[in-house]
């Protein structure tokens, strides 16, 4: 990887090695599926939209980052 | 168990495979409230229609590797997407592009910048606080691109992360991977290859690197940028290239 950036890579990988996020895809109704993390017992961070329609990626509502409520225990 | 919050169906913020997608509620108080909560953010109202898409393109670039969570990034697999909507959705005719980002991931940031260059609808930048490293190929992909008067654009040499090899290749690759942030930057604005060279390689400008620094008007004159200015002149800007292109 080659990273071009002003802030030092020793800076950028602070906590590399403690960092080992969780990720699970989950699949809707619909068929949209979405890579999410555990945030807590009922709420997951939506991570990535996994879809090959355009317009997923515009809804408000999935934008990653958002903390939804989740039925799943992952 | 599951408590009630959980069961009912219509939750906007439930992700549940068994029922419909968050957001189909009407309930938009509520829905509201959540975001304020969870994102810090209010919701627009849903009403208010506008023709312009706004993309914020904030801290490290984030390609290839996942950055630890300390690390505020903006990463290319939401980005390259959302352009593709962008340029498919007819109700978008203009994409203005906020820039504040440190660089980062090289491959990521010339994904971006070669995804919007190609773009039929018009699209304007603008540098907030900062756009540097890989933000320079960003910001001067899009049509036309602005400058705030104290904002800040940092080029020099690219770095290698991990074990060098000491071999002449090293330096032949990574010259191969520098050329080609060079030869993006000059065929997008008006610097010439030989002065964003020298820029990217003056000594005694940066403490612990080899590069320039340039400020507001100083990218403007180093014709790496259009335009100094701020929010209003952009939208102006995009509004007359969008309305330019309707009448061709």
């Amino acid at each position: 990887m080659i990273n071009y950036s002003i802030f030092q890579s020793e800076f950028i990988f602070k906590d590399w090695d403690d960092f080992n996020p969780s990720y699970k895809v989950v699949e809707m109704q619909n068929g949209l599926k979405l890579e999410v993390e555990q945030v807590n017992e009922e709420s997951v961070r939506i991570v990535r939209i996994i879809s090959t329609n355009p317009g997923d990626y515009l809804r408000d509502d999935i934008t990653p980052g958002s903390i939804v409520k989740s039925r799943l225990q992952l | 168990m599951k408590n009630q919050e959980e069961n009912n169906p219509t939750n906007p913020n439930t992700v549940n495979p068994q029922s419909p997608m968050p957001g189909n509620d009407p309930d938009l108080q509520r829905s509201s409230l959540n975001s304020l909560k969870q994102m810090g953010q209010n919701n627009l109202a849903s009403s208010v229609e506008n023709d312009i898409h706004t993309l914020t393109i904030v801290g490290q670039i984030e390609g290839h590797i996942v950055l630890p969570p300390k690390n505020k990034t903006t990463k290319y697999e939401h980005i390259i997407p959302q352009l593709i909507a962008v340029e498919e959705n007819p109700k978008i005719k203009g994409l203005l592009i906020l820039l504040n980002t440190v660089g980062g991931d090289i491959e990521a940031g010339l994904a971006i910048s070669e995804m919007i260059s190609s773009m039929s609808k018009p699209t304007v930048s603008i540098v907030l606080g900062g756009g540097h490293s890989i933000g320079v190929p960003i910001a001067v992909s899009t049509t036309h691109s602005l400058i705030v008067p104290t904002a800040s654009m940092t080029i020099h040499p690219i770095r290698l992360t991990g074990d060098i090899i000491g071999v002449p290749q090293t330096f032949e690759y990574l010259d191969k991977m520098q050329d080609r942030v060079i030869s993006f930057v000059t065929q997008h604005a008006k610097i010439t290859e030989e002065h964003f060279r020298e820029l990217m390689f003056k000594t005694g400008t940066l403490v612990r690197d080899v590069g320039s620094v340039l400020i507001g008007k100083e990218a403007v004159d180093n014709y790496l940028i259009d335009e100094v200015a701020g929010l209003n002149p952009a939208l102006k800007r995009l509004r007359y290239l969008i309305d330019e292109g309707a009448a061709d």
